[in-house]
């Protein structure tokens, strides 16, 4: 590899080496130095988790050759403040509950101290407008600027100090108490190491072949090549597996490595392991692949057609069927006034966890093989893995390394097998940290769904039945449809009491990529028909929204439409906060005039504008003003 | 992965000269923050050069110069520069409000003028705002061992999608604009969110108004995101020069020329985004000297498909 020579200074100390002429700034501070509290979240410039100053001005690390930061002086998360001295800021994030999985927080952090170095007095909107470079997914934003907010007061003088060390004792119960997150002063000083950020003697590099067809079968896979690349200790298909070779959450269907046809553009085929990253990547460059293509079916009620399978063996596409019968449909229609039919559609979703999926491999002294992974369900992975490595179950630990985001999206087991194959058969530890479109690409995703909706009500707005058939797209492999479906099925109708009830919900196995877990878990694609639907026939009704659900909704004591019998339900409490806190106008959707006299209410937010910091007349906000 | 061997940081123009003459496998770079995201999945995938040349240290390119008329500034000029300095925000308020616009903070302190007019995106955001500034590309190239400078307008230079007038070993150094002191000036833009976002549609408009504040004594529109090139918006500009500065007149403006849309995707979608845009480019560029209340303009649907017809 090509080096080059860099002197600057990073967080105050002096450093003159030799380093990969090739490399980003970020690489430098990770792998030359172990300053890993700039964290990679997209490696493009979009996400700011790898945000640093270079002679005082904050830049992404990911966007900068290490040749260009040479004769710079750099400062890092790693020089704002230790976890015993934090920094105002870092307090502040601290009581605020602003770090939840941390990933984004040390480049948040950064951002907030380059907004309040340039601007000691900045106000919310232009707090907002200097940190618009970075993202994080868990909070909503709202806690990371009530820390700005909070910090840059008590910097000025404005608020006392002791606010940052304010929290509240619970007394009954801990909702809605601000209490000390143990965890923050790791993460806000950006001390915490995700799997990405763990190094290990004599660690290997993983890095994964991927199909680029939806559904082909594999010809030929020719590793001659790849294996001739100095630097690479091995390379694993799924001839490698020492035990069972199908794994998953509630079916056994996926092989670790493509066995001998492919089911989605994404889809694992081989892994490499090699000293560098650079020898790996160059190794997957050199192997060569023969497909036969197959007819790919993406639609998912073409799917239930069974015309193509995805699964042969099965002799079916269907994943699960979930069906929920009580009363009689019929009936409760044939009691209708009103009787509305409706198809509602939802799409795949990414996660978008802040943090790429990363683990480490190795096989311990004891011969004990050991995955460190963000996993969301490592008890089941554990179980799993033993399976397909031949594993007594003692011999297979499982290690969950900080989750930077998870979603449901790493409760599924994606990659932690390659790591095993590679780290059994080499012996010597095995990282492997995805890139963000790889992880886009191969990852599950929310199921896409297809609902037909039926329901029947009186004029009064009683609700007098409700039929629902979901198919949802569970893409090649089972992974957590199976869960999903009975969520769906379970949660979907709503919290509304329905004596005659129909529901299905069906998941199919398609060519697209695979569906999994993901929050809620398949009651969001069938609750948004129900809340959606129910829209509908309040203005069909006349009839105020809050109204109609208030009219049907369940009551301390009711049984839900799987016989759960409910000591509590809140539903009124959350209908009557939400009309307030709205300042609801009152009424059918339909029976307002032009302009809605709900908004532009003090507690509703103004759409996003740009130029805050212009210092101008051109603050424009809903037009000009 | 962007991989290269050599990383060169030439010092001055002759150096630079040099370097080209002795390595082949080049790829010139200034900021670096589009050729880092380019070089990924999905795109260019891993890519390896040989040689980078970065041109930010050159010192010919050390150029700053605001005169009453005229400014020239280096291409390696950061859009963070063009928020911040304070002798820009007052004269040519155009640039702090594209700057705004452009990315976020962090990249605007890297990324540099002249990487996003070579570069020739049909989305780039400078170009049109420069294009109402009446810009000149200032080039250089050496032939015969003499270092020689040509200008060209910045209309002509842009000549398609990612292709712009550079010839052999020239490099482009410096942008030439006017000094649009007393104009006012606004940019829109949108996209899929606020910070970090490609224009589906922007507008760029700086005008003057006479010394009573009535009418309209100059007046500039450019476009991009709707076609290749980005381009002025001549005759409207024409139509509106002289003339009163009234709801009408503006809106009478903003369906001129709606037909330079020549997008892949989205025209019907971008042709309403766009007049809505200009009529909000004008009235914000002159609402220093004048108050017309911008909800005047309720588009309904007649007046809307009446400008969709010219």
């Amino acid at each position: 590899m090509y080096k080059l020579k860099i002197n600057l200074e990073v967080n105050g100390r002096k450093i003159n080496k030799e380093v990969n002429s090739h490399y980003r700034l970020l690489d430098f501070l990770r792998e030359d130095l172990d300053l890993t509290g700039s964290k990679e979240g997209c490696g493009a410039g979009e996400c700011g988790t790898c945000s640093v100053f270079v002679d005082g001005k904050l830049v992404k690390s990911c966007l900068m050759p290490v040749a260009k930061a040479s004769g710079k002086k750099i400062e890092t998360i790693e020089y704002q403040g230790t976890p015993d001295n934090l920094s105002t800021l870092q307090k502040a994030f601290y009581q605020t509950g602003a770090s939840q999985c941390g990933f984004c927080i040390p480049g948040m952090v950064m951002a907030a101290t380059s907004t309040l170095r340039n601007n000691p007095d900045a106000n919310i909107e232009e707090i907002k407008e200097e940190m618009g470079g970075n993202i994080c997914r868990c909070t909503g934003y709202q806690k990371i600027f009530d820390a700005v907010e909070l910090a840059r007061d008590v910097i000025s003088g404005k608020l006392d100090p002791k606010l940052l060390e304010q929290y509240s004792k619970p007394k009954d119960s801990y909702l809605g108490a601000n209490v000390k997150r143990i965890d923050a002063p790791s993460k806000v000083t950006g001390r915490l190491k995700y799997a990405a950020d763990m190094k290990m003697p004599n660690m290997l590099h993983m890095q994964v072949f991927r199909s680029t067809k939806p559904h082909a079968k594999i010809k030929k896979l020719d590793l001659t090549k790849a294996k001739q690349v100095p630097g690479v200790e091995t390379i694993v298909t799924c001839n490698d597996v020492p035990g069972i070779d199908n794994f998953g959450v509630f079916i056994e269907d996926q092989p670790v490595l493509a066995r001998d046809k492919v089911r989605y553009v994404g889809e694992a085929i081989a892994a490499v392991a090699a000293d560098t990253l650079e020898a790996a990547k160059e190794a997957i460059s050199k192997i060569e692949i023969e497909y036969e293509d197959l007819p790919a079916l993406f639609d998912s009620e073409e799917a239930l057609k069974d015309k193509i399978l995805i699964h042969e063996h099965y002799k079916t596409n269907l994943v699960k069927h979930i069906p929920i019968r009580k009363g009689n449909v019929e009936e409760g229609f044939a009691k209708a006034d009103l009787i509305v039919e409706e198809k509602f559609s939802t799409q795949a979703v990414e996660h978008a966890y802040l943090e790429p999926m990363a683990g480490v491999g190795y096989v311990d002294y004891d011969g004990t093989l050991v995955i460190i992974s963000p996993s969301q369900n490592i008890t089941h992975h554990r179980h799993m893995m033993a399976k397909i490595m031949n594993l007594p179950i003692h011999k297979v630990r499982f290690i969950m390394s900080p989750v930077g985001g998870g979603f449901g999206g790493k409760e599924d087991m994606i990659y932690q097998g390659m790591l095993a194959l590679c780290a059994m058969k080499t012996r010597l530890p095995v990282k492997y940290v995805m890139t963000r479109e790889e992880d886009i690409i191969s990852t599950a995703k929310r199921h896409p769904s297809r609902t037909n909706y039926k329901i029947g009500l009186t004029k009064e707005g009683k609700i007098t039945a409700v039929q629902i058939k979901m198919i949802a797209d569970g893409g090649a492999y089972g992974c957590s449809t199976e869960g999903v479906m009975r969520k769906a099925a379970i949660l979907g109708a709503g919290p509304y009491r329905i004596d005659n009830l129909q529901m299905d919900t069906i998941g199919v196995y398609t060519n697209n990529t695979p569906s999994g877990a993901f929050r809620s878990f398949g009651a969001l694609q069938t609750e948004f028909a129900t809340e959606s639907i129910l829209d509908i026939c309040a203005e069909k009704l006349n009839m105020d929204p809050f109204e109609l659900r208030r009219k049907n909704m369940f009551v301390a004591g009711d049984l839900t439409h799987t016989k759960q019998k409910l000591n509590s339900a809140s539903i009124g409490t959350v209908l009557n906060e939400l009309e307030t806190l709205a300042n609801w106008e009152k009424g059918a959707p339909n029976s307002r005039g032009q302009i809605r006299k709900d908004l532009n209410s003090n507690d509703n937010r103004d759409s996003c504008f740009l130029g805050a910091r212009l210092n101008d007349k051109l603050r424009l906000s809903g037009g000009i003003k | 992965m962007l991989r290269y061997d050599n990383y060169f940081i030439p010092k001055n123009l002759a150096e630079y000269f040099d370097l080209l003459l002795e390595v082949k496998n080049y790829r010139i770079v200034a900021g670096c923050t589009d050729i880092l995201p380019w070089a990924r999945e999905g795109r260019a995938g891993d890519v390896h050069i040989e040689n980078i040349i970065d041109i930010t240290n050159i010192k010919e390119l050390d150029l700053f110069d605001i005169k009453k008329e005229k400014i020239t500034i280096s291409a390696t000029t950061t859009f963070q520069k063009l928020f911040t300095d304070p002798q820009i925000r007052k004269d040519i308020k155009i640039l702090p409000q594209v700057a705004v616009w452009f990315a976020d903070d962090q990249i605007r302190e890297q990324a540099t003028i002249g990487g996003n007019l070579v570069n020739a995106s049909p989305a780039g955001d400078g170009a049109p705002a420069f294009l109402t500034l009446n810009a000149s590309v200032i080039i250089n190239g050496r032939k015969d061992k003499q270092i020689y400078e040509r200008k060209v307008t910045l209309d002509k230079f842009i000549l398609g999608r990612n292709k712009v007038d550079l010839q052999g070993n020239e490099i482009l150094t410096a942008i030439e604009m006017d000094n649009t002191s007393g104009y006012g000036a606004s940019f829109e833009k949108v996209g899929h969110r606020r910070s970090l976002v490609i224009s589906t549609v922007c507008v760029s408009c700086v005008a003057k108004t006479d010394a009573s504040g009535k009418i309209f004594e100059d007046i500039r529109i450019a476009v991009a995101g709707v076609r290749e090139v980005p381009c002025r918006l001549s005759k409207t500009e024409l139509f509106l020069k002289g003339k009163n500065i009234n709801e009408d007149n503006i809106l009478a403006a903003s369906m001129l020329e709606l037909d330079v849309i020549n997008s892949r995707s989205r025209k019907e979608y971008r042709k309403e985004v766009l007049q809505n845009f200009i009529i909000r480019a004008i009235i914000k560029s002159v609402s220093e000297r004048i108050t017309i209340q911008e909800n005047y303009f309720d588009l309904t649907k007649e007046k809307q498909l009446e400008g969709l017809s010219v």
